[in-house]
């Protein structure tokens, strides 16, 4: 009934960009700029489609159209970034020129990546849903990376939680020593030292 | 013979024995009139034996049928006519005809003799003699006959004899019952004899019962009716009879009811009323009743005279007609009737006179009366007498006592009440005299008391008060000495001393004229404030003396005047007499009488004093007075300036109050018009706002799909297809550049076009515009200038994207009518500038400015069109045709644009030589150094430049850090709270709900505590989702779905044997009871209240997930 469509067959791997808009005639125009980057396009009419297509697949990018009947893009966005598996989507919202600054607020407020105003240059979009799409592409081989690396190493998720723990634990307490004295020498070399740390942790850990 | 004579003989023989043969044959048939001979002649027959024959059977049949002739007339006379005594004669019948004839008659004879003989006996029967007896001899059945008819005759008279006697005995000898009884009568006899009896039967019941009934009625029993059966005449008889007895009957009722009213109850006035009678009868009734009147008002008449002379009236008398005795009682009624009128009227008029008029002595008389009469006249007369005696006697004393008499008593002889009348009126008269004694001692004392109050009031000087009261009191208490000492109080101390006396010789050394405190008698009751009384005095203690003697007093007494509790005076009084009862009273009252005057009198000197020293005073406030009032006349007319002051002021607030309201009613006005204005443009806006959108989308996929189709990608379309696909998008492109151009300015219009200036770079603008127009102006073969001046700095702080708008359109509109030659931006610095003429109402002056001259060698425009190209959709040959292109609001625009960003455009222009138009904006030096723009035009959020050496200032507003935008659309956060330590290992649940953000929302937190979630959006959908993954660990059931809702999916779900132990937990409404136990009866295994608390959740699944594996729930976190 109101499902999702996919509008191409899958291509390259399996990167799937949602495009959701109440008007077909827009779908199609979507369809067409994106087509040709060779992704799995899947289009939602509602933002209620929308939700349920980010339940049953992670996407790439989604493409969202502010004005819907019923649920707007805003809505769906904020949905969307509350949970915790779509939190990262990059969302780019379409909307019409004129519709001021203050739509532009809201859009970032509700977490959009990008905000287009139609009519948008064709190849704008299809170049920045390009980038997104790759974007997403890194960031699964960043995994895959991470994983075999921790396969290779023999590192378990479990201790990579414990170390991760532990060094939150130390991170807590150099706040705590921040705040008595300052970020001067070694103090601030230290935060540095474990900023470093963490962020080494948390790439072994996507 | 011979044969043929012998054939003739023998036919003729033949023909004779046929004939005789004939006759025979019809004499045996009874037909006598065949005559052999057919003639009858005998000659006919011839002769011979044969002839013979012939004549002989005819003679035969002859006399045969003489015979038979004869025999029939007898018999028919004797049997058929009637006619006796007829005898058969038969000529020359010989043998057995003779015998025969002879039977026949003889058989005539006897039938005769017989049947006469039974004629005459039943003639005589039949004439009523019953003695004949039929004699004649006869035998068989005539015998019987003649016996029968014997006998009958013998019945008959028999019969006729019992009928005789019983109608006899009936009808003549009265002797009723009679029956006839005849042996041996059958058939009618019988009949008529039981007829008879039967009608003498009936007679006998009939006229016993009526005897009967008249018995009865002559006995006087009128109760019985004739009850007989009759009919006829009978029946007429029994009727009137009955009638009559009854009528009688009623009669005697009637009569019996008058007589036993009127005479025996006493109900007079009954009249008899008998219908249907007449003669006789009638005049009884009415003799009766004419009785019964008669009595009737007699007796009423009688009864009505005694009635009311039983009532007391005498005025009646017996006036009815009566007769006889009746006459005799009339009379005696009436005279006994006035005889008693007369005496009432006697004994009433006495009655009255002594008893009402009161006229006393009145006797009754009253003349022929006796007896009873008598002495109730004489008892009257007495009863008058006395009472006249006593009530004269008692009218004498009342009289005397009226008149002032108190003497007298009633002495007359009285008994009974009267005694005690005449007692208690002297005793009432002993009263009296009494009262009246006291009275006037009390008058006395009263008159006196008052005459002294009035002699003592008004008085001023307590010498003449003392000296009146002595010689108005001492003679009045009948004493003859008094003397009066007046309190004082001399150094401290109270004394008495003597200043009014009355026959006191005030020489006299007897006599003290001043008394201390307990000193003397008078003293002393000055003391004790109670009068001292000696009723004996000594005899030489005073002595009073006149001209002629002297005597020693016999009572003196001595009373102090009192005024609340203080000792005003002493009053000595001296008398021959002694003061009795009422002299004392009246000196009781007296002292205090004296002493309110004695005090009174004090009092009123001190007042005096008091008053003379107040009028002093009073002089003086007067003079005071005098001088306030002057000053208040003075105080009156600044007032009444005032007040005029005051007046005229009202009179100006009033003025200014009415303008005040009138301002207030325009401002409200404008307010309203500018409330108007407001909305409209809102309106506007918000119309446009949304047109704006409805515009740009349809046009955005339309100019997309054009642009791609025109980019033919896949080369699949032909040239002209191409030069369509261009054509649309060009229109398209106008189209949504006319909708901008149209909504930017109505939006600059309505106040809403905002500019945000920022820092932007020159070198950045002149990149912009190279890129922009290059293209174009190659394309159409110009050459394109762009020209920064030096003195132009590197950074400007302006709207880049307005300043990009208006060079845009300066730069195209340049393009556009620019066929060859060149198209040129020059960037410059003026000094000051005033942009706008006297028509233009926004006169700016700008000190320094920026200039952007936009310069062509197109066509220009003709000098007094300039200004017109500015309005909208005007073009240079002041029309709106569209042949160069473009929606001809570019400039319109591009001038308001200008302004807001505090600027203006100026345009040169010459025909066929080139235009130049020039914008103009304000630049000052920021305190960073950089540029600033003072901006008149509406200013966006926060624009505070940014220091130097840092970033450049966003071209954003800074977004604020809390939500300005309260509708801003967040879903709760509590819903993707983590707010639990529980933790799942992947177990699948599956989420059947229809409302999307539920599911989102609960597949979140699900996830992030570690479950797998699938979700289906109906019950059919989650039943499918369950058989396809057949791992489902628990289901969460929204209860409130459309078409197949939570309940029946899970009744369903249970139906699945795999599913019958699968835990389902129900979310439902929180409101309504019914919810759970509904959840439950369908099969939920637990519920859970929406909103849903995400930890109670997550804690109610565990236990489910926990009970189903059999596993331990866990205690928190995974360990380590």
């Amino acid at each position: 009934m109101n499902d999702a469509h996919r509008a191409s067959s899958p291509d390259d791997g399996d990167i799937k960009i949602l495009l959701v808009d109440d008007r077909p005639e827009n779908l199609l125009a979507l369809e067409s700029i994106l087509g040709s980057l060779g992704h799995e396009l899947i289009t939602a009419s509602s933002g209620e489609q929308a939700l349920r297509a980010v339940l049953r697949e992670d996407f790439a990018v989604i493409l969202l159209d502010v004005r819907m009947p019923g649920m707007d893009g805003f809505e769906v966005a904020a949905h969307v970034r509350l949970r915790e598996r779509s939190r990262d989507t990059p969302i780019i919202f379409l909307t019409a020129a004129g519709d001021g600054p203050h739509q532009t607020l809201r859009g970032y407020a509700a977490g959009a990546a990008d905000y287009l105003t139609k009519p948008f240059d064709p190849w704008v979009l299809r170049a920045k849903v390009g980038v997104f799409a790759e974007l997403h592409r890194k960031n699964r081989q960043l995994k895959e990376q991470a994983e075999m690396l921790r396969e290779q190493a023999g590192v378990t998720p479990r201790m990579l939680d414990e170390l991760s723990n532990r060094l939150g634990a130390i991170e807590g307490t150099l706040a705590l020593l921040i705040d008595q004295n300052g970020r001067e020498g070694p103090v601030g070399r230290l935060e540095r030292r474990v900023e470093r740390m963490r962020a080494a942790l948390d790439a072994v850990r996507i | 013979m011979t044969l043929q004579s012998e054939r003739l003989a023998d036919a003729e023989l033949d023909r004779q024995l046929g004939a005789i043969l004939e006759v025979a044959q019809a004499v045996a048939r009874g037909d006598l009139s065949r005559k052999i001979a057919l003639s009858g002649d005998p000659d006919e027959l011839g002769t011979g034996p044969l002839a013979e024959l012939a004549q002989t059977i005819d003679a035969m049949v002859g006399q045969l049928s003489g015979f038979a002739s004869e025999v029939i007339r007898v018999a028919r006379e004797l049997g058929t006519e009637g006619r006796l005594g007829g005898q058969a004669t038969v000529p020359h019948a010989e043998g057995i005809w003779r015998d025969i004839t002879d039977s026949v008659n003889s058989a005539a004879r006897n039938l005769t003799a017989q049947v006469r003989d039974i004629a005459g006996v039943t003639t005589a029967v039949a004439q009523g003699d019953l003695t004949q007896k039929i004699t004649v001899e006869v035998a068989g059945e005539m015998l019987e006959l003649k016996d029968t008819i014997n006998t009958m005759v013998d019945q008959l008279s028999g019969f006729a004899d019992e009928v005789t006697r019983v109608s006899l005995e009936v009808g003549t000898e009265g002797r009723l019952g009679g029956q006839a009884r005849v042996p041996g009568v059958a058939g009618t006899w019988k009949d008529l004899t039981d007829s008879v009896n039967s009608m003498a039967d009936n007679l006998t019941t009939q006229v016993r019962n009526i005897a009967q009934v008249a018995t009865a009625v002559a006995s006087g029993d009128l109760t019985q009716t004739i009850t007989v059966d009759a009919r006829g005449e009978i029946l007429e008889l029994k009727t009137t009879l009955n009638k009559m007895v009854d009528r009688l009957g009623t009669f005697a009722d009637e009569v019996t009811r008058v007589a036993r009213e009127v005479g025996t109850e006493g109900k007079l006035g009954g009249q008899a009323t008998v219908r249907g009678v007449a003669g006789t009868w009638k005049d009884l009734t009415d003799n009766v009743n004419a009785m019964a009147n008669n009595l009737t008002s007699q007796v009423r008449n009688i009864a009505q005279v005694t009635t009311a002379v039983a009532n007391g009236d005498l005025s009646k008398r017996i006036d009815v007609e009566a007769r006889g005795e009746i006459l005799e009682l009339k009379t005696t009624l009436n005279t006994m009737v006035d005889r008693l009128s007369a005496f009432a009227s006697e004994v009433t008029r006495v009655a009255r006179e002594v008893g009402t008029e009161g006229k006393l002595g009145g006797q009754a008389t009253v003349e022929d009366v006796s007896g009873t009469w008598q002495r109730l006249t004489e008892s009257v007369n007495e009863l008058a007498s006395n009472l006249t005696t006593q009530v004269r006697a008692i009218a004498e004393v009342a009289t005397a006592v009226t008149a002032g008499d108190l003497t007298r008593l009633i002495t007359v002889e009285a008994k009974g009440e009267v005694a005690d009348l005449k007692n208690n009126i002297n005793q009432m008269i002993g009263n009296l005299r009494e009262t009246t004694r006291r009275n006037d001692q009390q008058d006395w004392l009263n008159t006196n008391l008052a005459r002294m109050s009035g002699l003592m009031q008004g008085q001023r000087d307590l010498d003449a008060v003392s000296a009146l009261i002595m010689s108005e009191l001492t003679p009045l208490v009948n004493a003859q000495y008094g003397a009066f000492y007046l309190a004082r109080k001399e150094s401290g101390t109270k004394v008495l001393n003597l200043i009014a006396s009355y026959g006191v010789d005030r020489e006299s050394p007897d006599v003290t004229s001043r008394f201390r405190l307990g000193q003397g008698l008078v003293g002393q009751a000055a003391v004790e404030r109670k009068p001292i009384l000696i009723q004996h005095a000594p005899v030489d203690y005073i002595r009073i003396s006149s001209g002629l003697g002297s005597a020693p007093p016999s009572s003196v007494a001595v009373l102090p005047v009192l005024f609340e509790n203080e000792v005003m005076a002493v009053i000595e009084l001296a008398s021959f007499h002694s003061f009795d009862e009422v002299h004392r009273a009246l000196l009781e009252s007296l002292m205090e009488m004296v002493g309110v005057t004695v005090n009174t009198i004090t009092a009123n000197t001190r007042t005096e004093e008091l008053l003379g020293e107040s009028r002093r005073l009073a002089d003086e406030l007067k003079a005071r007075t005098d001088e306030l009032q002057m000053q208040q006349k003075e105080l009156r007319r600044s007032n009444a300036e005032l007040e005029e002051k005051a007046e005229l002021l009202a009179r100006q607030n009033q003025d200014i109050e009415v303008k005040n309201s009138e301002i207030e009613q325009a401002r409200q006005e404008l307010e309203e018009r500018a409330n108007q204005l407001t909305m409209s443009s809102r309106y506007k806006s918000e119309f446009l706002a949304n047109m704006s959108h409805e515009l740009r989308t349809p046009l955005n996929s339309l100019l997309i799909l054009a642009r791609l189709m025109a980019d033919n990608a896949e080369g699949n379309l032909t040239e002209r297809q191409v030069e369509y696909a261009e054509t649309i998008h060009g229109a398209g492109s106008d189209l949504l550049q006319l909708i901008n151009d149209i909504l930017d300015l109505s939006k600059i219009e309505a106040g809403r076009m905002d500019v945000q200036p920022a820092r932007i770079a020159v070198s950045q603008l002149v990149d912009y515009v190279e890129a922009t127009f290059r293209p174009q102006t190659e394309q159409k073969g110009l050459d394109l200038r762009v020209r920064v001046a030096s003195s132009v700095p590197a950074h400007l702080f302006t709207d880049e994207q307005r300043l990009q708008q208006v060079l845009r359109n300066l730069l195209s509109n340049s393009v556009k009518f620019t066929e060859n030659g060149h198209v040129e931006l020059v960037v410059d610095t003026v000094g000051d500038i005033i942009l706008g003429g006297p028509e233009d109402s926004n006169e700016v002056t700008l000190e320094p400015a920026v200039s952007f001259a936009v310069s062509d060698t197109g066509i220009g425009i003709v000098d007094d069109k300039i200004q017109t190209v500015f309005e909208a959709f005007q073009q240079e040959d002041g029309t709106t045709s569209r042949r160069y292109g473009g929606t001809g609001l570019g400039l319109s625009i591009s001038r308001e644009i200008a302004k807001l960003l505090g600027g203006g455009i100026r345009a040169e222009s010459q025909r066929g030589r080139g235009s130049t138009f020039t914008l103009f904006l304000p630049h000052a030096v920021g305190p960073d150094g950089g540029a600033v723009f003072g901006s008149t035009g509406s200013l966006g959020y926060g624009t505070s430049p940014s220091p130097a050496g840092t970033e450049p200032a966003p071209t954003l507003p800074l977004i604020p850090e809390q939500n300005p935008h309260p509708d801003l659309y967040l879903p709760s956060t509590e819903l993707y709270a983590a707010g639990s330590d529980i933790t799942f290992d992947g177990e699948k649940i599956l989420i059947v709900d229809d409302d999307i953000r539920n599911v989102f929302a609960l597949t979140s937190v699900l996830e992030q505590h570690g479950c797998t979630v699938l979700n289906a959006e109906n019950g059919r959908a989650g039943l499918e989702a369950l058989e396809r993954a057949d791992d489902v660990a628990l289901v969460l059931m929204d209860v409130m779905m459309p078409e197949m809702d939570g309940y029946a999916t899970m009744a369903a779900i249970r139906e699945i044997d795999r599913y019958k132990n699968l835990p389902i937990i129900a979310l439902t409404a929180k409101a309504m009871r019914g919810d759970r136990e509904k959840s439950i009866e369908a099969g939920a295994s637990d519920y859970v209240t929406k909103p849903v608390d995400t930890p109670h959740l997550l804690t109610v699944m565990r236990g489910w997930l926990d009970a189903e594996t059999g596993a331990q729930p866990a205690a928190g976190g995974p360990a380590l």
